[in-house]
């Protein structure tokens, strides 16, 4: 199915077209990251109808407009977003594939000083997987860590 | 006498913009999401670009259309009495069944427009604390203005 010309066209409204017209797309891919030593690894799950619309192109706006949006919330007066429109109006980013469409996600909804730096420390703290790569069961839920013994070389993902 | 029935994609207003009817007939929710913690999916969204899985009955659900504020929205949260897709309850009359809320019990986030934190918990009993839990639905919806 072609995507409508959506620039211009509230941010929303694109997405009710998706969830009428497109099919979910469950991905296995899950990203795993600690934004935390004291706390557990925490568990981004990518959600099937923003996945269609990343493979579709043309809906979802540049990851940019995201980190606008998230320095005008973080400033100490903030009441409001003013700058919405940035959702709306900027140009909608093209299809990407599933692996692209991963990278843009945590680059949107990952805590920056994460991603930005995943690699700096003795270990790394952030990995994506496959779902099937967590364990199986909720047991111990509260005590899953990134392991240690983590290679992270570009071999790793040979 | 018959009902009237009007029929219109969109309503206009003078200077306020448009609206799409869809969204009248839809009640106006802006947001939803329906997580299986136990398969770890997402099972039915709108408005939701992830779910983070942050520990044992502990999750925040972020919107691809942001609210335009942190506070002007309401948000409601529950959940499905089972972890096995209701085949079996999780909780019984004892213990109250389960419950879910907004925000997280020890992992706290502050309230922001772009997404929502949310928790299930199953009840307390006279010999047991109630606990966090992982339930096979836990739901959050978001009513409000978007940015």
């Amino acid at each position: 199915m072609k995507t409508p010309e959506f620039q211009g066209t509230h941010l929303f409204d694109r997405l009710c077209w998706a969830k009428e017209n497109l099919d979910g797309v469950q991905s296995d891919y899950r990203v795993v990251y600690e934004d935390s030593v004291d706390e557990c690894a925490k568990i981004l799950v990518p959600d099937p109808n923003w996945m269609a619309c990343a493979l579709q192109g043309g809906i979802l706006p540049p990851v940019q407009v995201y980190w606008e949006l998230a320095k005008d919330e973080a400033q100490p007066d903030f009441k409001k977003h003013t700058r919405g429109y940035l959702l709306h109006n900027t140009k909608p980013v093209e299809a990407m594939t599933e692996e692209q469409a991963i990278e843009y996600l945590i680059m949107k909804d990952c805590p920056q000083h994460v991603w930005r730096d995943w690699d700096s420390g003795n270990k790394p703290k952030m990995v994506i997987c496959r779902k099937e790569q967590l364990p199986a069961t909720r047991e111990w839920r509260n005590a899953w860590k990134i392991s240690e013994e983590l290679a992270t070389d570009e071999t790793v993902a040979a | 006498m018959a009902l009237g029935k009007i029929k219109a994609d969109t309503l206009e207003h003078s200077t306020a913009g448009a609206l799409d009817t869809q969204f009248v007939v839809s009640g106006g929710t802006l947001h939803y999401v329906n997580y299986d913690a136990i398969s770890q999916a997402t099972d039915d969204s709108l408005n939701q670009s992830s779910l983070t899985d942050v520990s044992t009955g502990e999750y925040y659900s972020t919107f691809t259309n942001a609210m335009d504020s942190a506070t002007n929205k309401a948000h409601w949260a529950s959940c499905l009495n089972s972890t096995d897709n209701g085949a079996n309850d999780r909780s019984g009359a004892i213990r109250a069944g389960v419950h879910a809320c907004i925000g997280m019990n020890d992992n706290h986030r502050a309230l922001s427009a772009s997404e929502v934190s949310f928790a299930s918990y199953f009840g307390s009993f006279g010999s047991g604390d109630g606990a966090l839990d992982d339930l096979s639905m836990v739901c959050c919806m978001t009513k409000g203005t978007l940015a």
